[in-house]
């Protein structure tokens, strides 16, 4: 009885371990992905700022004036990594939205079924089966999920990078009224802000994903050890059994 | 298994968590799996022939429940994530 009261306890106590782990990875995720939205708002509240100072000739005059041809240049390139970056973050969006929402369910239920302390956990397996659907649908010959994350890393780095450079030394409207200027340096800071943080979230999630990626063959193991076994033999082998 | 899209460690394990705190039935399992009925009837099979779930009969209606050896290996599972995070931390 003791002994099962025992080995009871050691399953809580690797699912509760194991669910603090998932937690904080889903924790990761989910900052992640805040930011990705709060970062999709202010590039389009750049946008629409920029756009406007286009339209009334706010921006452009200026820089034409300073720069010439290469002035109207930087401001039609201004414009398309602006795009880029609004859109590839939209992609990031739709991209991660999908296995947060489940992430978030499978843990949810985990939380649920543990009303007591010393009850059993349910919905740790679905977060893992979640991660493992997430990393195989994006996982082909020759794209892995890892490639992708770092590809989403790079074009983070550089469409915001471009922007936050091009609009730090051209978008210096001296015709702009105060409350527009006020308007402009805050949403600037916001958008540095976010993308400095979302730097830093991606490349977490880069690396988690780079161990999940050297996990899974050993949960294939773990699947194949399972098929080695009969009825009779000991709980966990190690070797073939014989034929 | 039946399901191409989803692998076996996926399955197994999950339907062993599932029937671990409670006896669950085989619809219960349909849904939450989400897979198909001969999948799940396949995976039943396998881990009743392996003695990893118990069938037990309550007012006419079958239900399953994890045994010993079934949390043990459930117990493996976890553990091998763990100790393979913790490896890692670690490094």
């Amino acid at each position: 009885m003791e002994k099962i009261k025992n080995e009871k306890n050691g399953l809580i106590q690797s699912q509760k371990s194991l669910y603090i782990r998932l937690k904080r990875i889903n924790q990761l995720f989910k900052i992640h992905f805040s930011s990705l939205i709060l970062f999709f708002l202010l590039a389009a509240g750049f946008a629409i700022l920029w756009a406007y100072l286009l339209f009334t000739g706010q921006a452009s005059t200026g820089i034409a004036q300073r720069y010439g041809l290469f002035g109207t240049i930087v401001t039609i390139f201004m414009t398309v990594v602006l795009s880029l970056l609004i859109i590839q973050i939209g992609i990031q969006i739709i991209f991660y939205g999908l296995f947060i929402i489940r992430g978030n369910r499978s843990l949810k239920q985990a939380k649920g079924s543990k009303e007591k302390e010393n009850t059993l956990y349910d919905g740790i397996v679905p977060f893992i089966s979640n991660f493992y659907a997430f990393f195989n649908r994006f996982s082909k010959e020759k794209t892995t999920l890892v490639k992708l994350v770092r590809t989403f890393l790079f074009l983070n780095f550089f469409s915001g990078f471009f922007v936050i450079l091009l609009s730090s030394r051209f978008l210096d409207p001296v015709n702009t009224n105060f409350l527009i200027n006020i308007f402009r340096v805050t949403l600037f800071l916001s958008v540095l802000c976010f993308w400095l943080m979302n730097l830093i979230t991606s490349s977490k999630i880069k690396k988690e994903i780079v161990k999940w990626e050297k996990l899974f063959p050993k949960l294939e193991e773990w699947a194949q050890e399972l098929e080695r076994l009969s009825s009779k033999n000991s709980i966990l082998i190690d070797e073939e059994e014989p034929q | 298994m039946s399901s191409s899209r989803r692998s076996k460690f996926e399955i197994w394990s999950e339907v062993l968590e599932f029937c671990l705190r409670t006896k669950r039935t085989q619809t219960w399992l349909l849904r939450e799996t989400r897979l198909k009925t001969s999948a799940i009837r396949e995976t039943l099979q396998f881990l009743l022939s392996r003695n990893l779930i118990e069938q037990v009969n309550e007012d006419d209606i079958t239900k399953y429940r994890t045994t010993e050896r079934g949390e043990e290996v459930l117990k493996r599972f976890y553990t091998l994530v763990n100790d393979y995070f913790d490896l890692n931390t670690s490094k």
